[in-house]
């Protein structure tokens, strides 16, 4: 027997079931249906993915353009201790200064509080001394002497919108001006109008200028307590919000930060008065337009200060803290510290997301490079497409839907991977 | 070989029976000769039409029966392969006669060529491919083809002049 032979008998061995019980044992009972589901899943697959993508849109859309929503809760009103620090315990002395904006939540990272008997006060202290914990009480700092450091001069009716002139007074008898509403020629001229006499300051009639405010000390031995907090605004803008207020013997007012603010500027800073929230305030501007304007003002007790800036690549730039001034407000006591107990607080749904969203961002990066070392290319690029998203929309304020978006889009890519597995069984010999 | 895209929906399935009601007769006998001798021939064009049509539409492949035969020599293969592995992990329990014995001697020489080997004898000198259109069919080289033949066909004369097929007579007595 030839080999042909061999082989022609080889191949006509067993008896043949025929193509039609062939197939349809292939197919089971529904062989249309098969097919017919297998091209609907192909469909809803690419159907998948284009929403996948258009989640991914949304939330990027969402994460520049949607403002945040200010979730102060209302709570119980309570008193200060009687000492004045700010313990939960029965007293009559006036709050610290409770005060929230609207459409602005508290960050969680908090600029921090002012205290300038303690530096190492912080946020988190505030909070336990706002909270029913045991008393503490601020150490009180030792005075420094009552001598004449700060002398200002400005116009006797509406100071703030005329020329000030500021007078510190430096160690060894030296002393060093700087104004506000004024250039630079108009502060030489008033400064050559300043008198002393007997160690008193004045200013000569000509100039118009009277003296309306002085500072005695170190200026900022003037203040008891303080707090400062950021605030979130809808998109990338930000408020901070400081208070402060004196020791019983002294006073703090609004000349505090026109004298801190125009002192420390390079150039001469601009003033101009405002009202916010029923009291008289004051606008401090850079003269040279370069924006980071404060508004302060003083109610109970507490010199106010607020500023706004707008956040870019991580760099916050001022803008025009008056266009927001409108939505301050006062609240009770309660509601305050709830806002700032709920900015420290992560609920345990927080601690899930974000650990969800992490073992998904590690799990698609580990799902790229398997697919590219399997020669998966098309998984391997959604698997790193929902990497790069990730990163991109991780800050997004729903964060949930950047998790969900991105489990989503790594179950398309596996999906994809062992679909493609099985597609290509026939496609090389491997025996 | 092409063929022409037919519509989407329940129409395209009739297209998909209808061509592999016309290659089923190539089909099953190389599935004859390709599968092992343990095999039926139409288990495995069944099971390979089944992981084809996991994949890929038949009217869609531009030779479903190169493609169909294609996937038949790698399930053999994986089949053999994973045989292979169980025989060395249970050495002990492996039958010392072969199971090729119990099959007609004239159909068990071929089990001694690998299975992608049978396949390209069977398509050059059976089907009278050429060599060329053979190695496209099963994703091998020209040459490679070419030598595989060669072998096989060294081999299996080896084997049957030292062993000739038993001529088998039927009942009436004819062979």
């Amino acid at each position: 027997m030839s080999i042909d032979e061999l082989l022609e008998r080889r191949a006509e061995r067993g008896v043949p079931r025929g193509a039609a019980r062939v197939w349809a044992d292939s197919h089971g009972a529904e062989p249309s249906v098969e097919s017919s589901g297998k091209r609907t899943s192909v469909t809803l697959f690419r159907l998948a993915v284009a929403v996948w993508i258009l989640g991914f849109v949304a939330v990027g859309i969402f994460r520049s353009t949607s403002p945040q929503s200010n979730d102060a809760a209302s709570g119980h009103s309570t008193q200060v201790s009687g000492d004045g620090s700010p313990d939960v315990v029965e007293s009559d002395e006036p709050l610290p200064a409770p005060l929230l904006i609207d459409g602005g939540s508290l960050k969680r990272d908090r600029g921090g509080v002012s205290r300038p008997f303690d530096p190492d006060f912080d946020g988190d202290d505030l909070l336990d001394d706002l909270f029913p914990r045991s008393q503490t009480t601020p150490e009180v700092a030792e005075l420094s002497p009552e001598q004449l450091t700060m002398v200002i001069f400005a116009r006797p009716t509406e100071p703030f919108d005329g020329p000030i002139v500021g007078v510190e007074l430096l160690d060894g008898g030296g002393f060093r001006p700087w104004g506000a509403n004024v250039d630079d020629a108009a502060l030489t001229d008033l400064t050559q109008q300043l008198e002393r006499t007997n160690g008193e300051w004045s200013m000569a009639e000509r100039s118009g200028l009277v003296e309306v405010a002085r500072m005695e000390g170190d200026q900022f031995d003037s203040l008891r307590f303080g707090w400062q907090f950021d605030f979130q605004l809808g998109g990338n803008e930000e408020v901070t919000i400081q208070a402060e207020t004196s020791r019983d013997d002294r006073v703090v007012d609004e000349w505090l930060w026109v004298a801190r603010l125009a002192g420390q500027s390079q150039t001469n800073v601009a003033v101009r008065s405002i009202e916010v929230l029923g009291q008289d305030g004051i606008v401090i501007d850079r003269a040279d337009g370069a924006g980071d304007s404060g508004v302060v003002w003083r109610s109970d007790g507490f010199v106010y200060r607020m500023t706004a800036s707008t956040v870019e690549d991580n760099t916050a730039y001022g803008r025009d803290s008056t266009e927001d001034i409108d939505r301050l407000r006062i609240v009770e006591r309660g509601e305050w510290l709830d806002a700032i107990a709920a900015s420290s607080q992560t609920s345990i749904a927080q601690w899930g997301i974000g650990f969800a969203g992490l073992v998904i961002f590690v799990g698609s990066a580990l799902s790229t490079v398997w697919f590219l070392v399997r020669r998966s290319f098309p998984p391997a690029a959604l698997a790193g497409a929902t990497v790069v998203a990730w990163v991109y929309l991780v800050a997004s304020p729903i964060y949930w839907g950047t998790v969900a978006l991105s489990a989503f889009g790594l179950g398309l890519a596996w999906l994809l991977h062992t679909r493609g597995r099985r597609a290509t069984a026939g496609s090389t010999i491997s025996g | 070989m092409g063929r022409e895209r037919s519509p989407r929906g329940e129409g395209s399935n009739v297209v998909d029976e209808e061509l592999f009601t016309a290659l089923y007769p190539s089909l099953r006998r190389f599935a004859a000769v390709v599968a092992d001798i343990d095999m039926d021939p139409d288990d495995l064009v069944q099971d390979a039409l089944m992981r084809a049509l996991q994949g890929v539409d038949l009217s869609d492949v531009s030779q479903p029966g190169a493609y169909l035969k294609r996937v038949m020599v790698n399930v053999v293969a994986s089949r053999r392969r994973r045989k292979g592995i169980l025989r060395r992990i249970t050495p002990k329990l492996a039958s010392e006669t072969s199971s090729i014995d119990s099959y007609p001697s004239d159909l068990a020489v071929l089990e001694q060529l690998a299975p992608i080997d049978r396949a390209v004898v069977f398509l050059i000198d059976v089907e009278g491919m050429p060599s060329g259109e053979a190695a496209e069919l099963l994703g091998l080289t020209a040459l490679a083809t070419r030598k595989r033949a060669s072998r096989a066909r060294r081999r299996l004369r080896t084997v049957v002049d030292e062993h000739p097929p038993a001529i088998v007579t039927n009942p009436e007595g004819r062979q």
